[in-house]
């Protein structure tokens, strides 16, 4: 086909079609390895060294394509590619080889910005050719990126002709009849640089050829939202985007380990040390006071569960794990965290608590490509608290006793009676002291044509574990993206899926619990192996090493998006998900980890569960460009459908500890849980953005949300958002007043969004089936009862940001201002129990505001030829309160635990006047201020505390010298924590369970300061007592605030001649640690874990080599 | 022109919105039941009521360190607490309950309330149901309603009488006159006696040798305890009689047997789950299991009840026993004598047994004056003496006769049930009893403290609902 001829006119020289225009076959591979190779080997590169006999002129032009980089423009009939010649070169530059293949021949060259126009005629001295009028010329302008891919929709601009328009589907436009004279002309594409050149008409119809370079700017990178893209210069929301380069750094199990810190506003909070963790992920605070505050996840468009259950009594997972362990971060391209309304609501119901959007890595258009990453490392509890020695101990039960002038005895104190206590073991050292082994390999090959690009990645990782015992967490994931387009570019399409099998072999239990064995344990095992249970005094804390939990999880996710251009600017598309996660998981206890004294048995615990789910989002768009009004629409529709089925099986009574993973082998089995649950969603959504001149941006989004979790009477509900931003730097008065000022914007948006994560089925009264049957048969209990008008929450949203440019781009200062308000909050409306049940979901008019502010500033300190320091800091400043409650007061469920005005994140409690020096226990003031030993609940919590943090962010500095790169990431967090001091049920002294080193600093004798009361030995002593009013005190609480070195990279690139001469494209060798050093004032394991019972978060060194063929 | 076509057929899939309608209705779960489809079939009917014996051996009816053998017997004399118990537990104890810390008692027995409701008005309106398991189910559910009303009006006195499942019309109910409830338990009773087969079914029908069930026995048998409570005594002698000469039943001579699945004495048993474990009330008073009392295990025998067995009673022989801690001895009570076995249980709770039966028809009788021969009551006091190795009854008079009644039901039927607390109401021996034995227990004793309070959350959330004297 050629191109429509009433549009074009071209002269014969330059006439392209279809058929003839032959980016040559070289285009978009060679291109690409072109590129890379150019920006290894520097300018010198650009000449040719070619020694070949009776090669043809293709293969010679292929040739210096491979060498340079340098593309071609031309049309095959006009060049005689057959042609057969001699050539050697050695070190020439491109015109002298160029000279050489075109020596005779009717054809002369031009380049223009590495690209190699042919065209016939005589060199120096062009034909004159008839144009349509003598003064004007028509003229193409075609645009590449730099790495060979057509842009379509790039926006051309000749000012002075007042002309715009944007590039077709091949990545041209046409300029007609333009006067003979010198234009400026003016390209941009969202995520490449703006280009500005010189158009030159002199007497003859012409194209321009453009190549784009990818954003060197920040602010024009691609930043991927909703069902689009666009930049942060030009987004008129609040988003966020971590980029690949940012999370390959960090040797991390879960890539929320790697954005942690990274994106003002977003507070990620690690639960344990242990592989399979739980967080929580919580964006701009808590909007809901007792349903889920989970961002909404989306992989590559396809919406991600937040929630999922993992076998409830393993304490290893504490709050059921994180589904993002089940994506390998290594795939991964881009993260962007969507925050305010105009960003969020055409998420509708399910985008209150913010949306985080996980690209995976696509197929680029280049030369086939193989890169193979592998490291290795060790790890270990970073943090470590200090405990008792057995001295210090002993001095501490026996001072218990003596308090209380009590006399220990053999069955409560057998740490003093029965044991010898000249032993000492170090329990933090040798339950979870010890260095565990991380391995990662990963590789992948990409590549393509212009027509189709293909990525595959494999990948194979493992971590033991600190603890003893031989245990491990190994990952194998494959990736794989297939990107494919019609000839003439209308149709397109996209495939991706990644999978990844996750195999644990863990401890049942953290062993971290165990820590407070006390020094003078007897030894773990007797002469013959078997557990030293020591008559039964002891609680032997390697049992926990038979106790193991084994899970093996399988998860795919993918997702294709077809799309094809109707006309002009008019696009249909729709995009298909499919992900499925299935988890098997076995945790036994065997007989040998019991005391044979009770004649134990062995159990095990056997579950399955499996969400799968389907989507599939038609959408139409359309762009349209006028003067310098820019408008794009969009809508589209949702149906998804998410199923989550569930087994759980207990069995018990087993005589062999060979058979325990066998459900057959149990003495007894019950089906402890049983879930079935379909989600399902429809929506209909809209989007119009609208852009004037760059300089006044307009967003409009809009959702209708259905949804199975409301009830039948509240099913759908429509959202919407309206988000403007005014780039004022581009304002003449100001861009020519100030030439500090690179660029400036005010933003602000306004919207409501929904939060859906209430629960399926909330509404029915459901009869489930009991544990137990009963008389054989099935027994079945009502779970609550019928309310049809359970809806959503709702959140509404209010944004205002100022973004500042500075020298030219180099110092980027973002701030913004957050204030968000939920309300229909879905309680537990309390019921007499008369009714038959205590309590009815119901949605109340409470009101939880949040707001705050967050701060970026990203800054190029210094830059020289070899140095280069770069810096990024954010800052998030949050507070949540609690708006409003009406009828709070009579609320039997909420009264004691929320105040209005105050922060739903703290808690009343009683204030703690410290340690009476009469009388050696605690005090506390009662309501009207006056010491007492036993404050009263309903009326003398006079203290507030609130544990949500003040403030938190991050600082990354990095250095580049030459080929090393430095990168040191900082984290912070400003925090009230729970005390180290009073997590046990018990006061110091009163068990056989050690203590921090703190609790020496306590009340001895009358008269004594201290800020430790004395011990106690007794349930119910004084003492006793005073301590479980300080847990309930606002001692309970300590500065558990933190700087943490969370991430420190070490890189070396080797010089890419070394490299080559191991036929290597590129090569890089790296040190990186995570969670290196962290200064604190916190006496506990971690002011981040806040628990003496689980594993802190655990520092990990690896080396590694990085290579690309 | 294709393309407008095109596009319209894209729009209209776009903005089809009665396909969305549809679309979000999500199916039910296939792991539950949703409202009224429970009572669709004999089956899942039959499922729904075996729930409520399930809810009720999981709950305080069952048993177990809250249950309400456990608390009502905490709040008569029937035991000791060992210090450091929790705060519900002491409160119960020394007869100082709060308002603001209730125990379970009440919401629990109205859960089984809203369970048999449903039930009831379930079944009796269902068209899959077949007429004879109409009669079966809705009997069994009757029984229970009437069983937990029964301890509600003794425990708390005026209560709500809520017969409907709909929350909108029961949670601002007020309280219900007890002559009023007493009155919707009889006709309960009555409803189920007439119902019920004299055999033990199982929920399809068939009979078994399992007493977990309410037949047409129990109901006669709790009838016989209403009108005992309420002075019918020819009624209360009628059902008792009823329920005595039915061969179903016979005391079991060993007392080691007397609460073991399926005896011959028990009316009415809740089966105890298949984990292993036996009987709650085994897991809450076993101290030997458990190496002595603690906070977590505090019951221990009171004194007024240990030391007071008269001399060569089998049942203290059998039905307590002792563990010495640090040279302490503690009695407990050893009527169920298995926590976890780990094998299918050997006890089951029992819920009422043939020596009351013997015992109510005895007070009937001497209430009627009948104390001697073929229909007086001694014959029925030795018939449970004598199990328990014990003489006849010296009692000649109506009044000894009846405090011997009293005794002997105190040392049959202790740490059982709450019946220690409800005789002593009902007999108006209350005060003076309490007045003794809560000053022993470290507390004082007020005459409203023979009434619980009613939960807090009860009050505040229902505006026709008033506390009882003494609480706030």
């Amino acid at each position: 086909m050629t191109v429509k001829a009433d549009c074009l006119d071209f002269s014969r020289a330059v006439e392209i079609t279809t058929k003839t225009l032959r980016i040559m076959k070289l285009t978009a591979i060679f291109l690409l390895a072109g590129c890379l190779s150019v920006a290894a080997r520097g300018r010198a590169q650009d000449r040719v060294t070619l020694h070949l006999k009776g090669a043809s002129l293709e293969t010679v032009l292929d040739k210096i394509q491979e060498q340079t980089g340098y593309t071609y423009v031309y049309s095959a009939k006009d060049v005689p590619l057959s042609r057969k010649f001699d050539i050697n070169v050695e070190a020439a530059t491109v015109r002298q080889v160029l000279d050489i293949c075109f020596k005779g021949l009717p054809v002369h060259y031009e380049i223009l910005n590495r690209l190699i126009k042919i065209v016939p005629g005589v060199s120096a001295s062009p034909a004159q050719v008839e144009g349509p009028r003598p003064d004007a010329y028509d003229v193409v302008i075609s645009v590449l990126s730099e790495d060979g891919v057509r842009m379509v929709g790039a926006t051309v601009k000749i000012p002075a002709l007042k002309f715009t328009g944007e590039t077709d589907e091949m990545g041209r436009l046409l300029a007609k009849a333009v006067p003979k004279g010198q234009y400026e002309v003016d390209v941009t594409y969202v995520g490449f640089q703006f280009y500005q050149t010189t158009l030159e008409v002199d007497s003859k119809p012409m194209t321009l050829p453009v190549v784009l370079k990818h954003a060197a700017n920040r602010l024009d990178e691609v930043q991927i939202i909703a069902y689009g893209q666009t930049t942060e210069r030009l987004s008129t929301g609040d988003e966020t985007t971590v980029r690949s380069e940012d999370i390959e750094k960090q040797p991390v199990n879960n890539v929320l380990e790697a954005i942690d810190g990274r994106v003002p506003g977003l507070l990620i909070t690690p639960q344990s040390g242990n592989p399979g963790a739980s967080f929580t992920v919580m964006i701009r605070g808590q909007n809901s006071i007792q349903n889920g505050n989970d961002p909404f996840y989306v992989i590559d468009g396809v919406p991600y569960t937040s929630d999922f259950k993992l076998i409830a009594n393993s304490t290893q997972n504490p709050s059921f794990g994180n589904p993002l362990d089940f994506i390998n971060p290594i795939d991964i391209e881009s993260i962007t965290v969507l925050k305010d309304a105009d960003a969020t609501a055409i998420y509708g119901s399910r985008a209150a608590n913010g949306a985080i959007l996980v690209t995976t890595k696509k197929g680029k258009a280049g030369k086939m490509k193989l890169e193979v990453d592998a490291s290795q490392g060790i790890m270990d509890a970073a943090m470590k608290a200090k405990w008792l020695n057995t001295q210090q101990y002993l001095l501490v039960r026996n001072e218990g006793y003596h308090n209380d002038g009590a006399t220990p005895d053999s069955g409560s104190a057998p740490d003093l009676l029965v044991w010898d206590t000249t032993r000492y073991t170090d329990w933090q050292k040798h339950l979870i002291g010890g260095n565990a082994n991380y391995t990662n390999l990963s590789a992948n090959v990409s590549g393509g044509t212009s027509a189709a690009q293909y990525l595959f990645g494999a990948n194979y990782h493992d971590e033991s574990t600190v603890a003893p015992g031989s245990f491990r967490d190994q990952k194998i994931a494959l990736h794989f993206n297939i990107g494919t387009s019609s000839t003439d570019q209308r149709f397109k399409m996209n495939v991706t899926a990644s999978y990844l099998v996750n195999l644990r072999t863990l401890p049942q239990s953290d062993m971290t619990v165990a820590i407070n064995t006390p020094p003078d344990a007897p030894p773990l095992y007797n002469p013959d192996g078997s557990l030293n249970w020591s008559n039964s005094t002891f609680n032997n804390p390697a049992a926990m090493i038979l106790e193991k939990y084994m899970a093996t999880t399988n998860n795919l996710v993918s997702n294709a998006v077809l799309s094809y251009n109707l006309s002009k600017g008019l696009y249909i598309k729709s995009s298909f998900g499919y992900t499925n996660m299935q988890i098997n998981e076995t945790a036994i206890v065997p007989i040998a980890s019991a005391n044979p004294a009770y004649s134990p048995t062995g159990s095990a615990n056997f579950s399955n569960n499996n969400i799968h789910s389907w989507i599939i989002e038609p959408q139409i768009s359309y762009v349209t460009m006028f003067g310098s009004h820019r408008i794009e629409a969009l809508a589209g529709s949702t149906f998804h459908d998410n199923v989550t089925n569930g087994e759980e099986q207990q069995g018990s009574g087993y005589t062999s500890d060979a058979l325990l993973q066998s459900v057959l082998a149990a003495g007894s089995v019950y089906v402890s849980s049983l879930t079935n649950t379909v989600y399902k969603y429809n929506a209909l959504f809209g989007r119009v953005n609208y852009n004037y001149a760059e300089k006044y941006l307009l967003d409009i989004n809009w959702r209708r949300d259905g949804s199975s979790r409301f009830g039948p009477d509240m099913q759908f509900h429509n959202f919407a958002s309206v988000g403007a931003g005014w780039i004022f730097a581009k304002e003449r008065a100001l861009a020519s007043t100030s030439s500090v000022l690179s660029y400036g914007k005010l933003r602000a948006s306004y919207g409501t969004t929904g939060n859906d994560q209430i629960g399926d089925y909330t509404f029915y009264n459901l009869f489930q089936n009991t544990y137990y049957p009963y008389q054989g048969t099935s027994a079945l209990t009502p779970s609550g009862l019928y309310n049809p008008t359970i809806a959503w929450e709702l959140t509404k949203k209010l944004e205002g940001g100022l973004e500042l440019g500075f020298v030219k781009d180099r110092v980027l200062l973002s701030s913004s201002y957050y204030y968000n308000r939920t309300s229909n909050e879905l309680l537990s409306a309390s019921l007499p129990s008369i009714t038959g049940f205590s309590a009815i979901p119901e949605n109340f008019p409470a009101t939880v505001a949040n707001w705050g502010w967050e701060f970026t500033l990203n800054s190029t300190n210094i830059i020289t030829s070899s140095f280069r320091w770069k810096m990024s800091i954010n800052v998030t400043f949050a507070r949540n309160k609690l708006a409003a409650f009406p009828g709070l007061a009579s609320n039997p469920n909420y009264e004691y635990s929320y105040k209005v005005g105050r922060p739903i994140t703290g808690a009343q409690k009683f204030h703690c006047l410290g340690v009476d020096p009469q009388t050696g226990v605690y005090i506390f003031a009662d309501s009207s201020g006056k010491s007492t030993f036993t404050p009263r609940y309903l009326t003398d919590r006079t203290a507030f505390v609130d544990i949500a943090p003040k403030y938190y962010g991050g600082w990354l500095n990095s250095f580049t010298y030459k080929g090393w790169q430095l990168d040191v990431m900082v984290q912070f967090r400003k925090q009230l924590g729970a005390n180290p001091l009073f997590q046990s049920f018990i006061p110091p002294g009163g068990y056989t369970a050690n203590s921090l080193e703190a609790v020496m600093d306590r009340w001895q004798k009358a008269g004594d300061k201290a800020p430790i009361e004395k011990f106690t030995s007794s349930f119910g002593s004084p003492a006793f007592q005073a301590y479980q009013n300080a847990k309930s005190s606002d001692l309970y609480y300590t500065d558990a605030s933190y700087l943490r070195f969370s991430n420190v990279t070490l890189s070396y690139n080797l010089a890419p001649g070394w490299a080559q001469k191991v036929g290597l494209s590129s090569a890089q060798i790296y040190v990186h640690a995570q969670n290196v050093w962290t200064i604190t004032g916190y006496k506990g394991l971690d002011p981040e874990t806040q628990s003496t019972t689980t594993l802190p978060l655990l520092r990990i060194v690896t080396g590694g080599l990085r290579v690309s063929l | 022109m294709k393309y407008i076509v095109g596009f319209i057929a894209w729009a209209s899939l776009l903005l089809g919105d009665t396909g969305c309608r549809k679309f979000v209705q999500a199916p039910l779960p296939t792991t539950e039941l949703v409202g009224a489809s429970v009572y669709n079939t004999n089956q899942t009917a039959a499922s729904a009521v075996s729930g409520i014996l399930s809810t009720m051996e999981n709950n305080c009816i069952g048993g177990g360190a809250n249950g309400i053998s456990a608390l009502v017997g905490l709040s008569a004399d029937d035991f000791a607490l060992y210090p450091g118990a929790n705060s519900l537990l002491q409160e119960m104890y020394v007869n100082a309950q709060l308002s603001s810390n209730p125990s379970t008692i009440w919401s629990n027995l109205y859960n089984v309330i809203y369970q048999a409701n449903s039930a009831i008005l379930g079944i009796t309106s269902s068209t899959g149901v077949t007429s004879s398991m109409k009669l079966q189910l809705v009997g069994e559910a009757e029984c229970i309603r009437a069983f937990c009303y029964f301890y509600l009006v003794n425990l708390y006195g005026d209560v709500p009488l809520v017969l409907t499942t709909n929350y909108r019309e029961s949670e601002g109910m007020g309280r219900t006159a007890t002559v009023e409830v007493y009155g919707q338990i009889k006709a309960d009773l009555i409803a189920a006696e007439g119902a019920l087969s004299q055999n033990y079914l199982t929920p399809a029908g068939a009979t078994t040798s399992e007493r977990v069930r309410p037949n047409a026995g129990a109901a006669a048998a709790l009838l016989a305890r209403v009108y005992l409570y309420n002075g019918k005594y020819d009624s209360a002698e009628m059902e008792a009689t009823n329920v005595i000469n039915n061969s179903n039943y016979s005391l079991v001579m060993d007392l080691d047997s007397a609460f073991l699945v399926s005896n011959t004495e028990a009316i009415w048993q809740l089966e105890a789950p298949n984990g292993g474990f036996d009987a709650p009330d085994g897991g809450a008073f076993l101290l030997s299991a458990f190496g002595g009392p603690s906070a977590f295990f505090p019951y221990i025998l009171s004194d007024s009840l240990e030391y007071h067995f008269e001399p060569g009673d089998l049942r203290q022989v059998h039905w307590t026993d002792s563990i010495v801690v640090n040279g302490t001895v503690y009695y407990y009570p050893f009527k169920y004598k298995y926590y976890y076995t780990g094998n299918p249980p050997a006890e089951y709770s029992t819920l009422i047994r043939l020596a009351e039966v013997y015992l109510i028809r005895a007070e009937a009788r001497t209430q009627q004056g009948n104390l001697t021969g073929p229909i007086g009551a001694l014959a029925d006091l030795n018939t449970v003496r004598w199990r328990a190795g014990l003489g006849g009854s010296t009692a000649i008079s109506q009044a000894d006769m009846l405090s011997a009644i009293m005794r002997e039901r105190r040392f049959e039927l202790f740490t059982e049930y709450g019946h220690r607390w409800m005789d002593l109401k009902r007999t108006a021996t209350v005060d003076a009893v309490m007045q003794t034995a809560t000053s022993l227990k470290g507390g004082t004793w007020a005459p409203t403290d023979s009434l619980y309070p009613i939960p807090l959350d009860d009050i505040s959330g229902d505006t026709k609902m008033t506390q009882n004297p003494g609480y706030n």
